[in-house]
């Protein structure tokens, strides 16, 4: 009996495309996993060691998707290459292919699976008919992927036809998807939005684009007729987004969505297209893998999971929540390529207040971003770099998380997240900071949790990896997850409420296996302590607060058993919400501080 | 570990070959080796300017599927602003109903009782950025025009492409601009500086009407300025407040009053930098290097991190396991000489492979 019974079943319902044979004790051998992103390809191998799957070895070279040259598979040699360095295990052959089936321990694998989000998203437009029914799903199915969205159709649309047409005609696109009406409803006002599709795109002389259908059930086969017999659009058919008007069915269109990304860079990415004929199944958009990786944790840990992947275009918030599933991409947020469109959501000042100092010259940070957007790949040289650099993460963190908010269902829309058990954050910027304090501080501030959360780092992009594998792989990845796939951060204790500044909120102690005596300690309102544990020792923690509350421990003490990591307990006694003081010298000196107390090394 | 994240060029004489994306449905004007000039149309397209979907059925009150016998003009048909399209005469009124034409253009469509009429096209020409010749051709996607000079790929340029006279104002560079230098001979060149773009010097430029003005580095709150100014602006460095590289400006000055692009693409410039292009007739060999995938001792690098953001320098050394940067990464890298005769070390992902 594997972990994740159940837990594939119900995607593979809802999914259009017949779903691999999964079995629950999972196929043998070496997986090999690689990862194209805009920055970085990585590569992962996994193996079965002393019965169990682990985490063999990676391999991590640039991207090579641009200019000179224009071949992602040239960096994904080299990264296999360093994986053959460090094992002995030789993956590709003298024709340059992979190895596989597996030979033996040093030769092949006998499992691969891929992922990507290099390159420009898809560009799309949605058409539907309500703004706050179809199209909202319609939305959130197009969030699940690397996907632009240039325009929207819907019977709010206040452009004439005319205008609606020459706007088609003028909008070069790959994809356009109609969503609307429910299944067994009205059919009139979709059809005249499929009628003037087909008039534009029987005049159009460009590309044709893909058509998604995920609309009412009825009109499936006027769509395949008017706009594939006729106009000769290649229609794929998924299930309506929005079968009844109380009911929402996002994993058939999010599916073909995934599906149509492969395709779509498998045409314009050159040696994507080899990589693909590489895999079962087809390279998966990595916030696809993503997401379902989160999905898994959510239920083998039987916890609300939050899932942060801050790429250099991209950022992916996948979250399971109250055993439901989302997955929301940002393909225009991200700390590389994206990162001037950062500026359209947040000003200057924005990013500014999260400063410890105050900029020689007040365009420094907007010079920064600029800088960042021409320059993907550079890493912040200086202190002062690095701080601005991390105050983008905390905007495109709260901005891509608060966006995703909006298709929670059942969450308040205002004030503070819901309190998840776990964060996993992935992405270099999160993962690999100088100390793992700043990934902790970002998430504080831009996130405000509640509550108790585990965090957790995926700084090898093991998330994606494990994510592709599943399906075929269940087994490998459950023993990777308990083999620690993910640097264990801490556990980050939130307090909620409001105090006197200086005032002692908690008090606590904590005591691992190898300690004769608990150790006591205690926290003041307005700071954010530490209290460093052993990596992999287990500690009993006991928590006493004081005018201050932990969301979801009604208990004045509350006990709890922690796993040490990287951080040990973090406490963030700030209250919730906290607010900036008004004096800049002021907000500065508590940035220094937090900063100092969460980075600080205490000996154990 | 030593791989290269991005590649760029600074040469003195290198084979230079500019893509030139065109627009959709764009036909090409030229052949596979033709020799063109700078700014000769090398592609052309045609847009129509808009349509007009009149429901002349509705207007002549019939059902849409009768339409066709009323119909004046058909489908294809080229028509003039206020020319019928359909008419009918009905009973008891003097006049018959009709449908005119609300704008010059063809009948593109006629169906469901409606008619479709194509606004007039609108030409859009593509004109090759350098002086040289075809190298590839591919219809409605590009056109590769090879040339010989020196190519200076620089960090950021906006505005349009644009063929002129490279005036240098300094003598080196620096990071004081001084303002109030330009006379009537700067009029259509264009301007190199080798101090930071200030408002002032933009508006100056402005003022004077040169042709393009190319500078080491600016805020990037002028980016809005620069956009007004209705100026091309080629940043060699980057935003922030930075001088000239030396080499860039010693092959600035070296090209003094000769004739120069600004080629400012269209396209993302992460995969095709903009550059500063200087054909040469020469018989000195190209001093192409190629894209090497790893950095070598020897390496020409451009450094992307401050303070030497934008510098040319040579890798000396490569250490075999990472170090610390002083914002505290630990990152693996490169010893590299800058201009200044300083080594300093700086990691991979901070560098650019120069070709």
């Amino acid at each position: 009996m594997s972990l994740l019974d159940g837990v594939f079943d119900e995607r593979r319902e809802s999914e259009a495309q017949p779903p691999p044979s999964y079995t629950p004790e999972g196929k043998g051998g070496a997986v090999l996993a690689v990862d194209i992103g805009n920055v970085h390809t990585r590569a992962v191998l996994l193996d079965v060691v002393d019965g169990m799957y682990r985490f063999v070895a990676r391999g991590e070279t640039p991207t090579t998707a641009s200019a000179p040259w224009e071949d992602v598979l040239v960096g994904l040699y080299r990264a296999l290459e360093s994986i053959t360095e460090s094992t002995g295990r030789r993956l590709i052959d003298e024709e340059e292919q992979l190895i596989m089936p597996e030979r033996d321990n040093f030769f092949g694998v006998s499992t691969f699976a891929a992922t990507v989000s290099a390159g420009k998203p898809i560009r799309a437009i949605l058409v539907g008919l309500m703004p706050d029914v179809s199209l909202i799903s319609g939305k959130r199915a197009a969030d699940s992927t690397y996907l632009s969205l240039v325009d929207v159709f819907s019977l709010a649309d206040r452009r004439t036809e005319e205008q609606r047409l020459d706007a088609l005609l003028k909008t070069d696109v790959d994809l356009v998807l109609i969503v609307g009406g429910t299944d067994g409803g009205a059919v009139e006002s979709l059809r005249k939005q499929i009628d003037i599709l087909a008039l534009a795109y029987s005049l159009s002389d460009s590309p044709k684009p893909t058509v998604l259908y995920a609309g009412n059930a009825d009109l499936r086969e006027e769509v395949r007729e008017k706009l594939g017999e006729e106009v000769g659009l290649h229609v794929i058919i998924a299930d309506n987004v929005r079968p009844t008007l109380e009911v929402e069915h996002l994993e058939s269109a999010q599916a073909r969505l995934a599906s149509l990304y492969h395709a779509q860079k498998a045409r314009s990415t050159s040696g994507l297209g080899e990589i693909g004929g590489w895999t079962d199944e087809g390279i998966y958009p990595t916030a696809h893998s993503f997401g379902r990786l989160i999905h898994i944790l959510g239920r083998v840990w039987e916890q609300d999971v939050l899932g942060i992947d801050v790429g250099s275009a991209a950022t992916a918030v996948a979250a399971s929540l109250r055993r439901q599933d989302y997955l929301n991409v940002f393909g225009e947020l991200g700390i590389g390529h994206s990162a001037q469109k950062l500026l359209e959501q947040v000003r200057p000042q924005s990013l500014t207040r999260w400063l410890t100092y105050e900029p020689e010259h007040p365009d420094d940070v907007l010079d920064y971003v600029w800088n960042k957007y021409l320059f993907p790949h550079t890493v912040p040289a200086t202190p002062g770099d690095l701080e601005i650099e991390y105050a983008m993460a905390r905007e495109i963190v709260r901005n891509a998380t608060l966006n995703a908010r909006t298709s929670w269902r059942n969450v308040s829309q205002k004030g503070l997240l819901p309190p998840f058990g776990t964060i996993l954050l992935s992405g270099a910027t999160l993962t690999r900071p100088p100390h793992y304090g700043w990934s902790a501080l970002i998430v504080l501030d831009a996130l405000l949790p509640l509550g108790i959360t585990r965090l957790l780092a995926d700084p090898y992009g093991m998330a994606s990896a494990l994510g592709a594998i599943a399906p075929s792989h269940p087994t490998a990845v459950v023993q990777a997850l308990e083999t620690g796939a993910f640097v264990e951060l801490g556990t980050l204790v939130s307090l909620s409420g409001r105090a006197r500044r200086g005032e002692v909120v908690l008090r606590g102690e904590v005591r691992t296996g190898d300690e004769a005596a608990p150790r006591p300690f205690e926290v003041r309102y307005g700071t954010v302590a530490r209290i460093p544990l052993p990596y992999e020792a287990e500690a009993e923690v006991t928590l006493q607060p004081r005018r201050l509350e932990i969301a979801g421990s009604p208990r004045r003490v509350t006990k709890l058993r922690v796993r040490g990591g990287e951080l040990g307990l973090v406490v963030d006694a700030r209250g919730r919400p906290w607010r900036f003081p008004r004096s800049s010298e002021a907000r500065r000196k508590l940035m220094r501080d937090w900063l100092e107390a969460i980075t600080r090394e205490e000996e154990l | 570990m030593n791989e290269v994240y991005a590649h760029s060029r600074v040469t003195t004489v290198s084979v230079i070959r500019r893509k030139q994306l065109l627009p959709l449905g764009g036909a090409p004007r030229v052949a596979k080796d033709q020799s063109v000039r700078v700014r000769e149309l090398i592609a052309v397209t045609e847009v129509p300017t808009g349509h007009r979907l009149i429901n002349a059925a509705a207007m002549l009150r019939i059902p849409p599927e009768k339409l066709g016998p009323y119909l004046v003009k058909q489908e294809g048909e080229l028509v003039e602003k206020g020319e019928v399209l359909a008419s009918r005469r009905v009973r008891f009124r003097l006049r018959p109903l009709q449908v005119v034409a609300p704008i010059d253009g063809y009948i593109r469509w006629v169906g469901d009782g409606r008619i479709l009429l194509e606004g007039t096209r609108e030409q859009i020409e593509v004109y090759s950025p350098v002086p040289g010749r075809v190298f590839a051709v591919k219809p409605e996607e590009y056109i590769i025009i090879e040339s010989r000079g020196a190519e200076i790929q620089i960090a950021w340029a906006s505005g349009d492409p644009i063929w002129g006279t490279l005036k240098l104002m300094d003598s080196e560079p620096s990071l004081t601009t001084e303002t109030g230098r330009f006379n009537i001979d700067h009029r259509g060149a264009v301007v190199a500086i080798g101090s930071p773009l200030t408002r002032e010097f933009l508006q100056e430029a402005v003022d004077i009407r040169v042709k393009g003005l190319i500078a080491p580095s600016m805020h990037a709150s002028l980016i809005p300025l620069v956009g007004e100014a209705g100026i091309p602006v080629g940043l060699t460095q980057g935003f922030g407040h930075l001088p000239m590289s030396e080499r860039i400006f010693s092959l600035l000055k070296t090209y003094n009053g000769r004739e120069l692009a600004l080629d400012v693409r269209a396209e993302d410039w992460r995969e095709t930098r903009p550059a500063i292009i200087i054909p040469i007739d020469s018989l000195v060999p190209p001093d192409d290097q190629g894209a090497s995938q790893t950095f070598k001792p020897g390496s020409k690098v451009r450094v992307l991190q401050p303070p030497y953001r934008g510098e040319i320098g040579t890798i000396k050394a490569i250490p075999e396991t990472p170090r610390r940067l002083e914002s505290g990464l630990w990152l693996p890298g490169a010893f590299v000489e800058v201009p200044s005769g300083e080594t300093v070390y700086v990691p991979f992902a901070n560098l650019e492979h120069l070709g």
